[in-house]
């Protein structure tokens, strides 16, 4: 059993919760997903960050953009709770050049050893590539300091390569999509 | 000079990453062939009409490979074809009369392939994979392939493995930021890294991703993630062949010409090589004769912008003809 490998990583919420329970971890994958995420979570000797602060949905503004920038339907992978919810993402943390066609995400993860960090990186990814026309480039980084791998999580996140290959991987493309399913209650 | 779309071969239905020009076409009145392999599982052959000059697909070589096919090579007499493929095989094809048959499959990576290349005889082939490591392949009789090495020295996954065009010397790059140069030295399958390009050596600063080699064979050109080209020299190779190996230098960096990522460079024989990048263009560079002592050896010719409609994710200038196609990119 080898966990749940992220871009070419085994990331350690998987790597950490399937070796002590190799039982668990079997029906883990055997459960429908909304389940499996949740005992997933549930696994990791608590949650990595079992009191997160939650944050209020901030009003949105009406932006010029298109509407495919707002990600405040993300689900965070380890709590029922948005990206947005939880401050992981903002509004101001997403930059936009229309003229140049160009955006940049930078994401805080809740803590500082966040092994999540690269499945939300590649969730907003995944979010930013169905829902922006492909002329745009697209940069995501973890927010300097926020995190204590941030060199190695942002040279994963922006390595097409990786990705292409991560988004291969029908398991974890089942977490993404379910990260990324409109409704998650 | 100018760089023209001479024509937009549709077929792929997903990112095209890499395609190869096949060597033993394009002159004595046969016609120019190459292959494309693509995000949607499939090679394709296209081969262009000799009068009218147009291109077409003659072969899709599919239900092989079960994802991406990442990297695809001619062999020297243009008879095999080999295919790697994020499914963590190699498939070797045969042309039987038109068809293209898979007469071989190499497994033996832990995932992703990611680069296959042959060596100038055609005796042996190199592949890498995510999984760090580069395998070198010998070719037997009946399109029997035998493992003679798997070589352990990068640090993280392995982008491309290249042979030099004359000597059985081969070169990785990797995400690990440094260049790895291969050598056997005893002449009894003991290949062994004799040289590491990195930072100490004026190498690049992040994932390396291709690199190629002019004619001669004493310059290297790498691309990277650093946003910087950087050209690469060797003493002269006949030395090397009879004594030993003769170690590469940093000759210049080219930077400040690429906005984001470069994952394609390519060296035509008459001298220019070709950049692609992420930004969407494609540059040319040529020697320059007129730099100062010290300054970069090679000036920007042209830039193509919005050569493609997204990164450019591959560049090669076809066999033997001057100035004819280089390219290729993602499509839809």
């Amino acid at each position: 059993m080898r966990g749940v490998r992220i871009r070419g990583k085994t990331v350690v919420i998987g790597y950490d919760l399937m070796k002590p329970c190799a039982l668990l971890s079997l029906l883990v994958l055997l459960l429908p997903l909304p389940s499996k995420l949740q005992l997933l979570a549930k696994m990791v000797s608590g949650l990595i960050n079992a009191n997160p602060i939650i944050y209020e949905k901030k009003e949105r503004r009406t932006r010029t953009a298109p509407t495919a920038f707002q990600d405040e339907d993300i689900k965070d992978p380890e709590h029922p709770y948005s990206l947005e919810e939880l401050k992981v993402i903002t509004e101001e943390a997403v930059e936009v050049d229309d003229q140049r066609n160009y955006v940049r995400i930078t994401f805080t993860p809740t803590v500082e050893h966040c092994s999540m960090a690269t499945i939300i990186g590649l969730c907003l990814r995944v979010k930013l590539m169905r829902s922006l026309p492909s002329r745009y480039k697209v940069d995501i980084r973890v927010a300097p300091g926020s995190h204590a791998t941030e060199a190695a999580v942002n040279k994963q996140l922006n390595d097409k390569e990786r990705v292409a290959a991560a988004l291969e991987n029908p398991n974890l493309l089942d977490m993404v999509d379910e990260c990324l399913a409109p409704s998650y209650y | 000079m100018e760089l023209k779309e001479i024509q937009r071969l549709e077929g792929h239905t997903d990112r095209v990453w890499s395609l190869d020009w096949n060597p033993a076409t394009g002159h004595a009145g046969i016609p120019l062939v190459f292959a494309s392999c693509s995000g949607d599982k499939t090679v394709r052959i296209w081969e262009q009409n000799l009068s009218s000059g147009l291109w077409a697909c003659k072969a899709v070589l599919e239900e092989t490979h079960t994802r991406t096919v990442r990297s695809c090579a001619w062999s020297p007499s243009g008879k095999l074809l080999a295919t790697g493929s994020f499914d963590a095989t190699t498939a070797i094809w045969e042309n039987v009369g038109g068809d293209f048959e898979c007469v071989s499959t190499l497994e033996g990576h832990e995932n992703e392939v990611k680069s296959v290349c042959w060596n100038a005889s055609g005796t042996l082939l190199a592949t890498c994979s995510r999984d760090k490591s580069v395998w070198i392949w010998e070719v037997l009789p009946g399109n029997e392939f035998e493992c003679v090495s798997v070589l352990q020295g990068h640090a993280q996954d392995v982008k491309m493995v290249k042979w030099h065009p004359t000597d059985d010397i081969l070169f990785s790059c990797s995400y690990d930021n440094n260049i790895k140069v291969w050598a056997d030295e005893g002449d009894s399958d003991d290949w062994q890294c004799v040289q590491t390009l990195g930072v100490p050596n004026n190498g690049h600063t992040s994932t390396v991703w291709a690199l190629s080699f002019n004619a001669s064979g004493d310059r290297m050109v790498s691309c990277s993630d650093d946003l910087t080209v950087k050209v690469w020299g060797t003493e002269n190779t006949e030395i090397q062949s009879g004594g030993g190996f003769a170690p590469w230098k940093h000759l210049c960096t080219l930077t400040g010409y690429h906005d984001r990522t470069i994952f394609s460079v390519h060296w035509s024989r008459e001298g220019i090589f070709a950049s692609g990048a992420a930004d969407d263009a494609i540059r040319l560079f040529v020697d320059d004769n007129e730099s100062q002592v010290g300054g970069p050896l090679y000036k920007l010719l042209l830039k193509k912008e919005k050569a493609h409609d997204m990164d450019v994710n591959f560049v090669q200038w076809s066999p033997g003809v001057r100035f004819s196609d280089a390219t290729l990119m993602e499509t839809h």
